[in-house]
């Protein structure tokens, strides 16, 4: 896809972006999600500059399903934390490049950043310093 | 993210600093490799973009005066204490007998910026840096990398004693003239090279009071000379340090 974007004209590369997002929310509930996620990320390094309006429609998604996720991760942790890995690299690709798109959301992208940072999916903080984890996955463990 | 954040969003960087910083901090206890280490290099990337040049550093041709030049820009001043903190926390990072090579050589990075960029911040953990380098070099099964960069930390630490003269580092000299005495006779040309260096900015700080009556010359020079003697004329040695011998 990341290639395939780079040869797209920018009224393809909308409608394929536009289609890709139009999917993830369509399949917000489903396994397929992560598939879209990963398509549109790769667009999104090859071809930033040409989604702008999908861009615009992705950030509200992402940043309304990321607390949701860390939420349940442990309901399904390894599709929730790849998931949630993917939604960070486009949060990333798209504060690189996509700067104006990106201006009205950069609070609440941090919000959402915050949160990430207290997340500990691996269970792998130390014990001595932090308070001993539990174990289970998908914790706050300082807040 | 938060390295997007910080070198694309100066602007927002008082707020981030405010809002991660400590979160960001506590994952230097992170047992997950990839993870402490993308969190050494946030810290570098924020130690980068809190400081500036001065803009007149071209007109310093001493050598060693050079990271004074660097100040902490006064809209980041605050956050002073927040690195001593973090430095506090890299400490951690080096007593872990889990750590593995790389998040050691990575903690030897981000220790050496933070001496370069922040020296004051470092300076209030002397005792601990001082010893940190002191066992992470003499252990010979450590890596040349992190041996090396332990030997920068120290240049970094005199450079700021050449400007300042402060009675706290002095107090270290004779660990400062052990470490780099066990340098100039390594086998690794890397060890000798970045001793020379050290020696040269020991000797600048040494300087304002030393003549060859004095106990400092007595004591910090006099034994060098044969071994740095030795050292030139060792036949294998690498130009780089031949280089070095106008000490």
């Amino acid at each position: 896809m990341g290639s395939v974007s780079l040869i797209l004209s920018p009224q393809q590369a909308v409608s394929v972006g536009g289609e890709l997002v139009n999917n993830m929310i369509a399949n917000k509930d489903k396994k397929e999600l992560l598939y879209y996620t990963i398509g549109f990320n790769s667009m999104l390094k090859g071809a930033a500059s040409k989604l702008g309006q999908s861009v615009k429609k992705v950030l509200p998604f992402i940043l309304e399903d990321t607390p949701k996720r860390v939420e349940n991760a442990a309901d399904d942790f390894d599709f929730n934390t790849e998931l949630l890995d993917y939604y960070l690299l486009i949060l990333d690709n798209i504060i690189k490049n996509c700067p104006q798109e990106a201006g009205s959301y950069l609070r609440n992208i941090i919000d959402r950043l915050e949160e990430l940072l207290s997340f500990d999916p691996n269970g792998t903080l130390a014990e001595d310093d932090f308070g001993a984890p539990d174990g289970s996955q998908g914790k706050f463990y300082f807040q | 993210m938060t390295d997007t954040f910080i070198l694309t969003h100066p602007e927002l960087l008082k707020e981030l600093t405010q809002r991660l910083f400590d979160k960001l901090l506590k994952r230097f206890s992170e047992q997950e490799q990839n993870v402490k280490l993308a969190a050494f290099s946030t810290f570098s990337n924020f130690l980068r973009v809190i400081v500036q040049r001065a803009s007149n550093e071209e007109a310093f041709e001493d050598l060693a005066e050079k990271p004074m030049l660097i100040k902490i820009k006064p809209e980041f001043v605050e956050f002073q204490g927040k690195v001593v903190t973090m430095i506090a926390e890299l400490i951690k990072v080096f007593n872990d007998k889990k750590a593995s090579s790389a998040v050691k050589v990575a903690s030897s990075e981000l220790l050496l910026l933070t001496t370069i960029n922040i020296p004051d911040a470092v300076i209030q953990h002397l005792d601990a840096v001082i010893k940190l380098i002191d066992v992470n070099y003499s252990q010979t099964s450590n890596t040349i990398e992190l041996r090396t960069n332990m030997l920068k930390i120290l240049g970094a630490i005199l450079k700021v004693q050449v400007v300042e003269n402060k009675p706290q580092i002095e107090r270290h000299y004779p660990v400062i003239n052990k470490l780099i005495l066990s340098s100039l006779e390594d086998k690794s040309f890397k060890l000798v090279s970045e001793g020379f260096k050290a020696l040269t900015v020991f000797y600048r700080a040494l300087r304002p009071t030393l003549s060859s009556t004095t106990e400092k010359f007595q004591t910090y020079v006099k034994p060098v000379i044969g071994t740095v003697n030795k050292t030139l004329k060792s036949t294998d040695i690498d130009e780089e340090v031949i280089m070095r011998d106008g000490l």
